[in-house]
């Protein structure tokens, strides 16, 4: 009887349950063959949020924290503008920005797979290292996104942490900034070193990551880590000055300005270029109906001047949906974009299918240019501003390439570069919302957004925030026959042109970058960066080269039909640090970048909040005198809650850490200025 | 499995089966005589049969005589319970037989069954309880209902007296542990099984085992205490069959008293006013309602008389039959029991009452192979049936009472139709109960066992050797016809005075659903058990062995592609005792339980559960009997030893692996399907521990009529599974994981007392008393750090209660201002309840939530006193049953499975939707504002009620001490009478041996502070089927 229960308890599996479980289902078979290594790897970007979900339900501050764009909305749809009127504290930090967990949640799976690859039979060395390469990306860009949103990272290194320590083991401290910075930049490095580059890349992959897009974000966190608000300087000092590390009394951010990360960001931007992989993008000039340049304008083909292109279609078509996203060679990464399709909506009127809220204030569209590359505050006579918005242009109106302006647009809205055709809906702009089919009522609209146009007020619907507070209405991801108009009166079908990108890094914006930290280098600097081309690590001399400065900065300006930056302002680095924040608003609007610009410039605390850059014209007032409510063309503060409680505080540069982690962890510092 | 199997068919095959030759002989012999008892008095009714053929046999008659014709060399067996059998054997006739019977209970040894094995009753060591298997045979629904106030150590609740729903819940010793399981484990004959299943009469023996001494030998399962429960076994002589009927009258009281239409219109008026708000009734419609003139648009209508019948009825039958002889021995049994709720329910289609019908079968065959090997074949199982309304739930029933207000609708309109109200269209309990059809749940459970016990003989004397397998299937089969009525609701009449009413609910066609599970378990356990005694030495040794597989179809969780809850769960142990006896006096015991369970990870399977218990009786020394012959027996013993528990809260099956979903979704460009975790494996999980050590001294006195016994226990559990809510989520772990972090303690005392006293030979007496107090302290409960102390989980009794502390109602609205801000639970008026600002921060919030009481509906401290008398055949017993250091709250609770309790007491609690309890009427009962009534003195500070409000009031509603109410009772659980015939000739004649007449009383009256429900039940506001006072007759026919 003893022998026989002995024998049953040493030698009989009966508690084992590995009988029931086919080999794929075991968690340690993940790493037992490629194809399920490859499964476990490409399931762990679900935790990313669509990177176009900037505007509602945005996964970080977003479009609507920014200071172009606000909209009369308050709910938690667009916590970005809870964020700017001081609503969103460490309790009740926005769930779609709260991505901390899902990011850890990454991390851990790469620390998994970092630890387990080696395990893998039937993989290459070179699939191994692709994979690693891979991982470290995954790693990299989770940190990346925390970074963004709450600075110094919890940098938790390469362990898949055991889960029945004490709580003492998890009480761990935040990374610096720069450490942070270091850290994430180095993920990217190793992925550069083994991921495939853009035409190593099969384009039905187009939505990985490639080499490019590692390097691109490593030139983006070097720029911002070489910004006032993080290396030293007055802002540095005002939102960081006091927050140190409990252990070593380290600073969270850099107290001490240091020149040499200028030339670093440098660098590292221009490690990007020279792959040689990537160009601007431009629709060739329709000979029919080409885009009318101003006089002062190269012609010569582009790069070299803006001869041969359609400056219009050439920004626009990058964002509408016209042009291909996966053949896009100034897209060094982008993914379509279900958010970028549904917020467009948000700028159309009720009328016309719209939630109609999105405006754009007045600051943005003085930002545009004219036609032939001045300032509107330096306008020449060839193409005069004027600020009087009841002189209309008149005539029969003009014809810019396939852009119409009717006759009776005010004469502020005439004369102004492509890019803001592109991306502004204005007073008097012509919607053609051609996809809107057998009812004319739904196409070919101009739309005023006055108090008694049907884009105003009066068309607001059901609910009457739904309606456009400034007269201007961001169009930049419209095409011109997009229309949401489906149902509305006999329109049986109304299109959206789809898919819509969006471009997570684009070459214009590593121009920019490059161009940017290169007019802040003093003298000569020689930094280590990555070799474009193979994978050692280089020496190059960096300093501030005002023919490289030019000759990159121009591209951009030659794609939108302008002139190139003049002498004056290349040799004046305060001067052309002003055009190149200015370039940086009009290039890059509504992509998401604003909202960290204001703040790594340091800019953020005088301006965001600032009542003077929050003007539009008067949308209470109607354009006609037929019901004694006229006085729409005025310049006025926009009227609106969300913009009289707008505050700006040294501690809004970031996101409060969650109340809930913070109890768990005694030794994790919230952000200053927050409560834990 | 497999591997028992075999092992059993072996036992057999290796066995030799000798048969015995059965010779027909002629039985030409006749013998006749008188047998008497010790005192020679005649003794009627002794069972006289030849042996080996117990067909063939007599009885004596009324006075002792009896007359057989017997074979030649044959032996007669004289038999009677309680007196030692005496055999006869027969070479020639004789008519002059005098057979003397002896009482038999002084010669045997009372033994006890500690659990595998039975001991000697002197040389337990371990905390048991024998339960006197005679008190269970009073009529109760379930053996469960029994025990409270009747057995030391067991605590007992009850929620609803509703057929189907009336099983008490019961703990051994108090809840021990915040984990998963707390329930004890109830071993029917050596397996796992369920107390209600067992008829009473089927019952043989039953212990409830409660310290680790005992119930070490079943390691994982022992940590909650153990009921064993062993049932009866065919004796060899001749056959007995013994029918019970039993027909009960169950009488509801203490039902919820509401207003009737006019002092609730008038009610809802003032309350309206109090918050500003115009009158809900005008003056004329106050008229119409109080003249009823309008029975349809302004009813008045008492729902609980609509649904409720004042009484139920109750039937059980139940017949046995047991006899054997050399070859094998049988006892079968079958039970029948029919009741039925007390609701009210009409003829109409598809309706079915609602009852619970219920039949149970037995039947347990023991073969002696040879003389010293036996099998044993045994079945057993019941099939239920239980019918509901067709919405199912009758929950929904007593929530409508407590917010059915007497004027909301009618039962049904003038014209036939039935009525709806409110912006949900309610329908009324009337039409739930009628008019909707039937669900009926069937459920069936059949287990059959087979065992093989052989002795063994030689130097290994009393050594046994036995190896049982079993298996057992549960079925659940439900199925429903439900129907909709087309309901209407009145809005008012039109010019002509016709009701205006409109269709609301579209009556839907009849329905038929079902659904389908199983559950199953094989079990197979091997068992060698030794005790001999060598002069002053009893030695006695076991080891045990058992394996368990379970399965059930209800495990299975949508998502689960894997089957990962549908793997059996199964377990597996080794355990075994030693114990050693020196001359009746020093008794040392030692257990162990080395269990294995498939919860657990490869390594950290099996854990280990030893306990170690000692024993005294300085009664057996000569000088103590010499010197204290008061004393008749005297023990203390002491235990300390471990148990275990496996189950984990959630029913979370293997919580060790991480679990991986090969068909997720991929991302970037990925074609392949992605794999991801969708349970993180919680690392170095292992058994919940539970240390469990206890004292206890037994004493009997005065030739052991009186009898007492006390015990103490602590019992501490470490390593309770709960989920790591602290991990931070930097961990990036998929799933919060379980680990071994939780601990507690509970302790406390159990005892009883019994004293016996005959006067004379025809007159005795048995008093008795026990008493079970226990009482636990949660060490470490797994929580984020939290502001202030007294919010933790930690330091605290499991179950606590948290809510505000009450500060009397506010007098003005001076006061209000002044107090800390309470605006958060909505606009406070004078005549609220002002709550206590504990962290002094001005704001009355979560933050000032502080313990108030220990809270699940388990009573703390229980007890029992009773006695019996014996007249000659005549019986009466009296038995009371109490629960103290309980409290309930009359509002702010959020029961499971009921909601929240403050409807029903709080008037007007949904406005529209809350009915008024009558005590609410009298104004000295609430607060009244003096510019209402014109007087001060309704602003009574210590109101039972605060003001009036129509509609929500948070304020009034949160959980406070304002609600809070002692739940304490004293309940006349029993009084019973019983009445034995026998000795009658035309008894004989019909061959019944006796007959047993029984007339109990249940739940005559309680003492308590509660008034309006049962307080068993208070905290639902009375809104729960009652536990009914019941009248019972039952008799007993011995054939």
């Amino acid at each position: 009887m003893i022998g026989i229960a002995s024998m049953m308890l040493s030698s009989c599996n009966f508690l084992d349950v590995d009988t029931y479980f086919e080999d794929t289902f075991r968690e340690d078979s993940i790493f037992h063959s490629m194809k399920n290594a490859e499964g476990y790897l490409w399931n762990t970007p679900k935790d990313f949020p669509d990177p176009g979900a900037i505007w509602g339900n945005s996964w970080n501050l977003g479009e609507m924290a920014s200071d172009e764009m606000t909209a009369r909305w308050r709910t938690g749809e667009f916590a970005g503008i809870q964020f700017t009127v001081g609503e969103i504290n460490e309790r009740n930090v926005p769930g779609s920005m709260n991505i901390w967990y899902r990011m850890y949640k990454v991390i851990r799976r790469c620390n998994t797979m970092l630890n387990e690859v080696d395990k893998v039979t039937d993989m290459s060395t070179r699939d191994r290292q692709i994979y690693k390469g891979y991982v470290h990306f995954l790693r990299g860009y989770a940190y990346y996104h925390l970074l963004m949103n709450w600075g110094p990272c919890m940098l938790v290194g390469d362990e898949v942490f055991p889960n029945s320590e004490s709580a003492e083991y998890y009480n761990r401290e935040r990374a610096t900034y720069d450490e942070s910075v270091d850290y994430i930049c180095n993920e990217f490095a190793l992925a550069a070193q083994s991921i495939p580059s853009a035409s190593q890349q099969s384009i039905s992959y187009f939505e990985r990551p490639t080499k490019g897009a590692a390097l691109a974000l490593i030139a983006r966190l070097r720029l911002y880590q070489a910004s006032p608000l993080f290396n030293g300087g007055d802002i540095a000092r005002r939102s960081f000055g006091t927050w140190k590390r409990k252990s070593d009394g380290a600073f969270y951010v850099n107290q001490e300005y240091d020149a040499r990360r200028w030339a670093v960001a440098a660098a590292a931007a221009k490690a990007v270029i020279d792959m040689g992989q990537y160009q601007l993008y431009t629709v060739d000039a329709d000979p029919q109906n080409p885009y009318p340049l101003a006089s002062n304008v190269p012609t010569a083909p582009f790069p070299e001047g803006a001869g041969g292109i359609d400056p219009l279609h050439s920004y626009h078509d990058m964002f509408n949906g016209e042009g291909i996203i996966q053949t896009n060679k100034e897209f060094i990464w982008a993914h379509i974009s279900s958010n970028v399709r549904y917020y467009t909506r948000h700028s159309f009127p009720v009328y016309f299918g719209g939630w109609g809220g999105m405006a754009v204030p007045q600051r943005v569209i003085d930002s545009y240019l004219m036609a032939d590359g001045r300032t509107i505050h330096n306008a020449s006579e060839e193409y005069p501003y004027d600020p009087i918005l009841t002189n209309t242009i008149g005539g029969s109106g003009k014809v810019l390439g396939t852009y119409i302006l009717r006759s009776d647009v005010p004469k502020m809205y005439s004369n102004r570069e492509a890019r803001f055709y592109a991306s502004i809906g204005f007073p008097g702009s012509f919607w053609p919302m051609n996809s809107a089919s057998q009812d004319g009522s739904y196409t070919k609209k101009q739309l005023w957004f006055s108090h008694d146009d049907v884009s105003g007020i009066t068309g607001a619907g059901s609910n009457i925030n739904d309606y456009n507070v400034s007269g201007y209405t961001p169009t930049k991801y419209i095409h011109p026959d997009d229309s949401w108009a489906n149902g509305k009166g006999n329109v049986k079908s109304a299109f959206i042109t789809e898919p819509k990108p969006f471009p997570i890094i684009r070459y214009a914006e590593i121009l920019l970058e490059y161009v940017e930290a290169l007019n802040n280098v003093e003298g000569s600097e020689i930094v280590e960066t990555i070799e474009p081309i193979g994978n050692d690590t280089i020496t190059v001399t960096i300093t501030r080269d005002v023919t490289e400065m030019a000759k990159y900065f121009n591209q951009i300006r030659y794609r939108a039909g302008l002139p190139g930056v003049s002498d004056v302002e290349l040799t004046n680095r305060g001067l052309f640090q002003e055009v190149i924040m200015n370039e940086r608003q009009i290039e890059l609007f509504n992509e998401g970048y604003r909202v960290f610009d204001t703040r790594r410039w340091g800019i953020f605390l005088e301006e965001d909040a600032n009542s003077s850059n929050w003007r539009g014209l008067n949308i209470e007032r109607d354009r006609t005198n037929n019901n004694n409510n006229e006085g729409f063309f005025e310049i006025v503060t926009i009227n609106t809650q969300n913009i009289r409680d707008r505050i700006a505080t040294p501690r809004m540069v970031f996101l409060p850490l969650p109340h809930n982690e913070l109890l768990k962890v005694p030794a994790m510092d919230q952000n200053p200025g927050w409560d834990r | 499995m497999k591997k028992i199997i075999l092992f059993t068919l072996l036992l057999i095959c290796s066995c030799i089966i000798s048969g015995y030759s059965q010779e027909n002989a002629n039985r030409n012999l006749e013998i006749s005589g008188i047998v008497l008892d010790a005192t020679d008095e005649p003794l009627p009714g002794v069972s006289i049969y030849i042996k080996n053929v117990p067909a063939v046999g007599t009885t004596t008659d009324t006075k002792g005589r009896f007359n057989l014709k017997v074979g030649y060399r044959e032996t007669v067996v004289f038999q009677m319970i309680g007196m030692t059998p005496v055999e006869y054997f027969v070479e020639k006739s004789n008519k002059e037989i005098e057979i003397i019977l002896e009482d038999d209970s002084q010669q045997l040894e009372e033994v006890v069954v500690t659990g595998l094995t039975s001991q000697k009753k002197v040389s337990v060591v371990g905390a048991i309880t024998s339960v006197d298997v005679d008190e269970l045979k009073t009529p109760a629904v379930s053996l469960n209902n029994m025990l409270g106030g009747r057995v030391a150590g067991i605590m007992t609740s009850m929620t609803s007296g509703e057929p189907g729903k009336n099983i008490s819940n019961f703990w051994i010793r108090g809840i021990g542990t915040f984990g998963a399981n707390s329930g004890a484990l109830v071993l029917i004959d050596g397996l796992e099984g369920r107390l209600e299943d067992v008829d009473p009469d089927d019952v043989q023996s039953f212990q409830i085992l409660k310290d680790a001494a005992a119930t070490a030998v079943y390691g994982v399962r022992g940590a909650n205490g153990v009921v064993i429960v062993t049932t009866k076994r065919g004796e060899a002589g001749r056959l007995q069959i013994t029918g019970r009927a039993t027909l009960q009258v169950n009488q509801l009281r203490r039902l919820p008293e509401y207003l009737g239409a006019y002092d609730y219109a008038k009610l809802a008026n003032e309350a309206r006013a109090m918050s500003g708000d115009p009158d809900l009734y005008t003056k004329l419609e106050l008229d119409v309602i109080q003249s009823r003139l309008d029975p349809e648009l302004y009813p008045d209508i008492n729902w609980i008389d609509e649904i409720m019948k004042k009484s139920s009825m109750q039937q059980r039958y139940y017949m046995s039959a047991k006899g054997g002889g050399d070859l094998a021995n049988y006892y079968v049994s079958v039970g029948a029991q029919q009741e039925y709720a007390a609701y009210k329910q009409e003829e109409s289609k598809f309706k079915k009452p609602v009852a619970y019908n219920k039949l149970t079968y037995r039947a347990n065959i023991d073969m002696n192979l040879t003389p010293k090997t036996k099998l044993y074949f045994g079945v057993d199982g019941n099939l239920t049936n239980h019918t509901l309304p067709g919405s199912e739930n009758t929950n929904t029933l007593w929530s409508a009472v407590r917010q059915l207000t007497p004027v909301m609708f009618p039962l049904k309109y003038a014209d036939g139709t039935l009525p709806t109200y409110g912006t949900y269209d309610l329908s009324s309990p009337y039409t739930t109960l009628n008019y909707t059809g039937y669900t009926r749940n069937s459920d069936s459970r059949n287990m059959i066992t087979l065992s093989l016990t052989q002795q063994v003989g030689g130097f290994l004397e009393g050594l046994t050797l036995s190896a049982q397998v079993m298996a057992d299937y549960e079925t659940y089969f439900s199925e429903y016809r439900r129907l909709w009525p087309n309901m209407y609701r009145a809005t008012g009449r039109d010019a002509k005075g016709i009701l205006i009413k409109s269709l609301r609910i579209t009556e839907s066609q009849l329905s038929y659903g079902s659904s389908n599970n199983m559950w199953r378990k094989y079990y197979g356990e091997a068992k060698a058990n030794w005790n001999r005694s060598f002069g002053r030495h009893d030695l006695g040794a076991l080891l045990y062995y058992y394996m368990e597989d379970a399965q059930d179809t209800r495990w299975r969780r949508d998502g689960d592609n894997l089957g990962i809850n549908s793997i059996p769960a199964r377990r597996q142990n080794v355990s075994g005792r030693l114990s050693y006896g020196y001359n009746n006096t020093y008794f040392i015991d030692g257990n162990f339980g080395y269990t294995g369970s498939s919860q657990f990870e490869k390594g950290k399977r099996y854990g280990f559960f030893p306990s170690l218990a000692l024993g005294w009786v300085p009664t057996s020394y000569k000088w103590m009997q010499d010197n204290l012959p008061v004393l008749s027996f005297l023990k203390f013993r002491g235990s300390y030893g471990l148990a275990g528990n496996d189950q984990i809260a959630g029913a979370a099956r293997f919580p060790y692996l991480t679990l991986i979903d090969n068909r997720a979704g991929s991302y970037w460009s990925y074609r392949g399907s992605g794999i991801t975790e969708i349970q993180i494996g919680a690392d170095n999980l292992k058994w919940e521990v539970s240390k469990k050590a206890n004292i206890g001294v037994e004493a009997n006195f005065f030739n052991d009529n009186l009898r007492f016994v006390v015990d103490l226990f602590r019992d501490q559990r470490d390593n309770i599974f709960m989920p790591r809510v602290t991990l931070p989520d930097f961990l990036g772990l998929v799933t919060t994981p379980q680990s071994n972090v939780g601990s507690m303690h509970s302790f406390g005392s159990d005892g009883n007392v019994s004293y016996f006293h005959a006067l004379n030979k025809d007159i005795d007496f048995t008093v008795r008393a026990n008493y079970t107090f226990s009482q636990n302290i949660i060490d470490y409960f797994e929580e984020n750090k939290l502001p202030y102390e007294y919010m933790s989980v930690s330091g605290k009794p499991y179950g606590i209660i948290r809510g505000y502390i009450s500060e009397g109602l506010f007098s003005d609205q001076e006061e209000i201002e002044t107090s800390p801000d309470q605006s958060g639970f909505g606009q406070v008026r004078p005549g609220d309840i002002r709550y206590r600002d504990v962290n002094g921060d001005g704001i009355i919030n979560d933050d000032d939530k502080v313990p108030l009481s220990y809270g699940n509906q388990v009573p703390r401290l229980m007890y029992g006193v009773g006695g019996d008398i014996r007249w000659k055949k005549l019986t009466l017993a009296i038995l009371f049953k109490g629960a103290a250091k309980v409290e309930y709250y009359r509002a702010g609770m959020n029961i499971a499975n009921f909601g929240l309790n403050a409807p029903g007491w709080i008037p007007f609690y949904n406005g529209e939707l809350g009915n008024v309890i009558k005590l609410a009427n009298n104004p000295s009962n609430r607060w009244t504002p003096a510019w209402y009534s014109g007087t001060t003195e309704t602003e009574n500070p210590n109101a039972e009620f605060p003001r009036l409000s129509y509609g929500s009031n948070s304020n009034n509603s949160q959980l406070s001490d304002f609600w809070k109410r002692d739940g304490s009772y004293i309940r006349l659980q029993e009084v019973s009478m019983r009445y034995k015939v026998n000795n009658y000739l035309w008894m004989k004649s019909l061959g019944l041996s006796s007959i047993d007449l029984e007339f109990v009383a249940n739940n005559l009256f309680t003492i308590d502070k509660v008034k309006f429900f049962d307080p068993e039940q208070a905290t639902y506001n009375g809104g729960v089927y009652p536990i009914p006072t019941s009248y019972t007759f039952q008799i007993y026919l011995n054939f």
